[in-house]
C-alpha cells in the first residue's frame, strides 16, 4: 500500500524539480518536441493522404475509362490498307453495356484534332470531342457557364449546331468577351457556344495517367461530330499523311458499386480482349490508383510517424539521462528519507512521479505544438498540409507519460536501491550541469563515484 | 522499567577483500525505557555500525535484536522501513534536512511515510516546531538557518513520531559549543521526558551528560558505566598524570 497521496507526491515533485529550473525546462523541452513532432507528423502525412485521394477522386473513383490506342503500323499493311483502322467500336460499347453487370452509364466519346476559330483568333492544341449528354455527369464535370449538351441536341434531322468549351480553349478563343451565344468555327462548320467548362481538379493526376488535358476539349453531341466530320480522320506527321478510322476513342463506364470496380474492370478487358486480339485499346481504372495513393500516403505517414517515434525516444532518453544524474545528486536525500521510514516503493513513486511531471508537462505543450501543426506547418513546407485527427491526440499525449514511466523506472528503481547506509554518507553536491550527461549515461557507471567518507568518527 | 532494547549476542561481519572485518563481535545489551547511553571508543571499533543496527537500517550477521519487544533481526526491508518511521528518530551530525523541503514539511517525512493523512501530519509538524522553539521559521528552508537551527528541525523531526528510541550520531559534532550545549540542553530535556537515548560521541562533556557511558573497542563492549563514575575516574586520572 502506497501512502502518499498522489496530490502531495505532484506537488513534491515539482518542488525537487524547481530545484533546477532550467534542467528540468530542458529536459521537458525534449518531450514536447518528440510529442510535437509524433502529432505533426501524423497531421502532415493525413494531408498528404487526404490530398491525393481527393485529386484522384476528382477522376471518378467509380468510372472505368477505356481508351483506344494505335498499333504499331507495317509498311505493307499501310500500303495495302490505306485506311488505318484500329480501336473501339460501337459493338464493345453495346457488349460492355449489355453484358457486364454494374455498369449503370457507358458513355462513347470520339475526338479529333482540328483548329477552333472565333473570328481571327486561332485555338490549335484544340479537341473536338463528340459524345453523350451524360458525359459531364460521369466524369463529375462542372460547368461554369451555360449549359451542358443536351439529349435533344444531337437528334438527327434536327443538328443543332452547338458546342461546349473548356476552361482553357475559352479562355484563349474569348479572353475578353462573353463566349455564350457566340459562335467558332471547326473546319466549315460554324457552332454556337452553349456553355463553358469549369476548371476540372486533378490535371496533374491525369497527366500522371495519361488521359487528356479536358480544359483543352470542344464538346459537341456525337451524332452532330460523326455527320459533319465523318468517322475518318486524316493525321499529318512529318511528311506523311495516314487516314484513321476510329470508332470510338473512349468508352467511360460508370460502375453502380464502388466495390465492383476492380472485378468489373476485369471483366470488360477480360471482354475486349477477345474483340480485340490486337491488344489496340487500354482500360484504365482511376479506383486503382486513388487506391495506390492511399497506400502510399500510408506509407509516407508511416515513415513521418517513425520519425516522430524516433525523436520522442530521444526525448525518452534524454530524460533517462536527467533522472539518472538526478538521482545521483539526491543520493544523500534518498539515505534520509529511507532512514525515516521510505519504503523502496516509496522512493521508486517520487521519482517515477518527478519523471511524469516532467514528461506530463512537456506532453501537453508538444501536444499544443502538435494540435497548431494545420497553421504553421503550411508556413514552413510550402504546399505542405496538416490535418489533425482528434484520434491521434490522447494517444500522443498517453505515450509521452508511457515515457515517462519507462524511461523513468529504472533510475527511479536504481534509486530505491540504494543501500541507505551508503546513501546517508554520501555528500551533499550538486554536479555541475556539464558533468551531467557523462555522468549519468546509463553506460557510465554512477556508481563508479567513490562516495566520501566521513574521517574521524 | 520495561526492556525497550535488547541485543543478544550481536555479531556484524563485513568481508573485505576476503578478510573478515568483525565490525561487531558478540555485543548483548539491554536498554530500558528512559535510560540515557552515550556510546564512545576509538575510530573504526564499531559505535556507527551498532547505531545502524539499532537504528534498524542494517541487520546482525547473527544474533538477535529486539526492540520494544519484538524480534526485528529478520524482518524484510518494507517491514524494517516501517519500524523506523513509526518506533526510531534519528538525529544526525550533518542534521541531513532535505533542502527543498521546509522546515515543517522536513519534520512531517516520518508521518507522511508512516501513513499519517497530510492534514494530522501538517499539525503534529506544527506542534513539533514549536517545541523547539522554530514557530517562526516554518516556512524557511533549511539554508536560511543556522546550524544550531537546522540540528533543533532535526530533534523536531526525531520527535514527532513519538518513537520508542533515539539514535544521534554525534548531533554536536558540527557545531560550535554554545550550540552545542543548547542541543544538548534538548536532549536533556527529552531524557527527563522519559525518551531512551543513545548518542555516539567522543566529547567527554557530550558524554557526560548522559547517566550511562558504554565504551567498545574491536567490536566488543569493554565497559559500561555512569558518567560519574566516568566523570570520578576521569579525574582520578588526572589526578595522577
Ligand atoms: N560497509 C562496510 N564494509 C566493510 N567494512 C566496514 C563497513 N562498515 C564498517 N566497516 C568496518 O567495520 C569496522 C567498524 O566500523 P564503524 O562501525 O564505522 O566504526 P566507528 O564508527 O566506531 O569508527 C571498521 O573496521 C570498518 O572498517
Ligand atoms: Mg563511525
Amino acid at each position: 500500500m502506497i501512502h502518499l497521496r498522489f496530490a502531495r507526491a505532484f506537488q513534491m515533485g515539482i518542488k525537487s524539480l524547481r530545484l533546477h529550473p532550467l534542467r528540468s525546462m530542458l529536459t521537458a523541452l525534449s518531450v514536447v518536441c518528440g510529442v510535437g513532432a509524433v502529432i505533426a507528423m501524423l497531421a502532415i502525412g493525413e494531408g498528404a493522404s487526404f490530398r491525393a485521394q481527393e485529386q484522384f477522386r476528382s477522376l471518378g473513383s467509380n468510372t472505368i475509362v477505356i481508351e483506344s490506342i494505335k498499333r504499331a503500323v507495317t509498311k505493307e499493311s499501310q500500303e495495302t490498307n490505306p485506311i488505318d483502322r484500329y480501336g473501339l467500336t460501337r459493338l464493345d460499347l453495346v457488349q460492355i453495356h449489355e453484358t457486364i453487370p454494374d455498369v449503370e452509364l457507358s458513355v462513347p466519346v470520339r475526338d479529333f484534332r482540328k483548329d477552333v476559330w472565333h473570328k481571327s483568333r486561332r485555338y490549335t492544341d484544340g479537341k473536338i470531342v463528340g459524345t453523350e449528354y451524360f458525359f459531364a455527369d460521369v466524369q463529375n464535370y462542372k460547368l461554369a457557364r451555360g449549359r451542358w449538351i443536351c439529349a435533344t441536341d444531337g437528334v438527327r434531322g434536327r443538328l443543332n449546331q452547338v458546342v461546349v468549351l473548356g476552361s482553357d480553349v475559352c479562355a484563349k478563343l474569348f479572353p475578353l468577351e462573353d463566349p455564350l451565344g457566340q459562335t467558332v468555327s471547326i473546319g466549315t462548320k460554324t457552332f454556337t457556344v452553349v456553355g463553358v467548362m469549369a476548371n476540372q481538379g486533378g490535371v496533374v493526376e491525369r497527366k500522371k495517367l495519361n488521359l487528356a488535358d479536358l480544359s483543352k476539349n470542344v464538346y459537341m453531341p456525337l451524332s452532330t461530330l460523326s455527320a459533319y466530320f465523318g468517322n475518318i480522320e486524316v493525321v499529318r506527321g512529318s511528311g506523311t499523311e495516314t487516314r484513321e478510322l476510329v470508332e470510338l476513342k473512349q468508352i467511360i463506364a460508370r460502375v453502380a458499386d464502388l466495390e465492383q470496380v476492380l472485378p468489373r474492370a476485369g471483366a470488360i478487358t477480360h471482354l475486349l480482349e477477345k474483340n480485340h486480339p490486337e491488344g489496340d485499346f487500354r482500360v484504365v481504372v482511376p479506383l486503382k490508383e486513388i487506391r495506390q495513393a492511399q497506400e502510399s500516403a500510408r506509407n509516407f505517414t508511416l515513415l513521418l510517424f517513425s520519425i516522430g517515434a524516433v525523436s520522442l525516444l530521444v526525448g525518452g532518453i534524454g530524460i533517462m539521462n536527467i533522472m539518472l544524474a538526478t538521482v545521483t545528486e539526491r543520493t544523500r536525500e534518498i539515505g534520509i528519507r529511507r532512514a525515516l521510514g521510505a519504503r523502496k516503493i516509496h522512493i521508486v513513486m517520487q521519482f517515477l512521479i518527478e519523471t511524469l511531471v516532467l514528461t506530463t508537462l512537456g506532453g501537453l505543450i508538444g501536444v499544443l505544438f502538435g494540435v497548431c501543426s494545420p497553421w504553421w506547418v503550411p508556413v514552413i513546407f510550402r504546399g505542405q498540409i496538416a490535418i489533425v485527427r482528434v484520434m491521434t491526440i490522447v494517444p500522443s499525449f498517453l505515450i509521452s507519460a508511457g515515457v515517462g514511466i519507462l524511461f523513468g523506472l529504472y533510475p527511479a528503481w536504481r534509486a530505491a536501491n540504494m543501500d541507505p547506509i551508503e546513501a546517508l554518507r554520501h555528500e551533499w553536491r550538486a554536479i555541475e550541469p556539464g558533468v551531467v550527461a557523462w555522468a549519468s549515461c546509463p553506460w557510465f557507471s554512477v556508481t563508479g563515484e567513490t562516495p566520501v567518507l566521513r574521517i574521524g568518527e | 522499567m520495561e526492556v525497550v532494547v535488547e541485543l543478544v549476542d550481536v555479531y556484524k561481519h563485513y568481508l573485505m577483500g576476503g578478510q573478515t572485518v568483525r565490525a561487531l563481535d558478540g555485543v548483548s545489551l539491554q536498554f530500558r525505557r528512559g535510560d540515557y547511553y552515550a556510546v564512545m571508543g576509538p575510530s573504526g571499533s564499531g559505535k556507527s555500525t551498532l547505531l545502524n543496527l539499532l537504528g534498524c537500517l542494517d541487520r546482525p550477521t547473527q544474533g538477535q535484536y529486539l526492540l520494544g519487544g519484538t524480534d526485528v533481526s529478520t524482518l524484510d526491508d518494507d517491514q524494517l522501513s516501517g519500524v523506523r518511521s513509526s518506533r526510531l528518530g534519528f538525529v544526525f551530525q550533518s542534521f541531513n534536512l532535505i533542502p527543498q523541503l521546509t522546515v515543517v514539511e522536513n519534520i512531517e517525512i516520518p508521518l507522511i511515510y508512516q501513513g499519517v493523512s497530510p492534514r494530522q501530519a501538517r499539525a503534529r509538524a506544527h506542534e513539533m516546531a514549536a517545541m523547539v522553539g522554530l514557530s517562526e521559521r516554518l516556512e524557511h528552508r533549511p539554508t536560511q538557518l543556522s546550524g544550531g537551527q537546522q540540528q533543533r528541525v532535526a530533534i523536531a523531526r526525531a520527535l514527532t513520531n513519538d518513537p520508542l528510541v533515539i539514535l544521534a550520531d554525534e548531533p554536536t559534532g558540527n557545531l560550535d559549543s554554545v550550540t552545542q550545549h543548547e542541543i544538548m540542553d534538548m536532549f536533556d530535556v527529552m531524557s527527563r521526558d522519559g525518551k531512551t537515548i543513545i548518542l555516539v560521541t567522543h566529547e567527554d562533556d557530550v558524554a557526560h551528560r548522559a547517566r550511562h557511558v558504554l565504551h567498545l573497542a574491536d567490536g566488543k563492549i569493554v565497559r559500561i558505566e555512569t558518567s560519574e563514575d566516568r566523570r570520578r575516574r576521569m579525574g582520578l586520572a588526572g589526578g595522577t598524570a
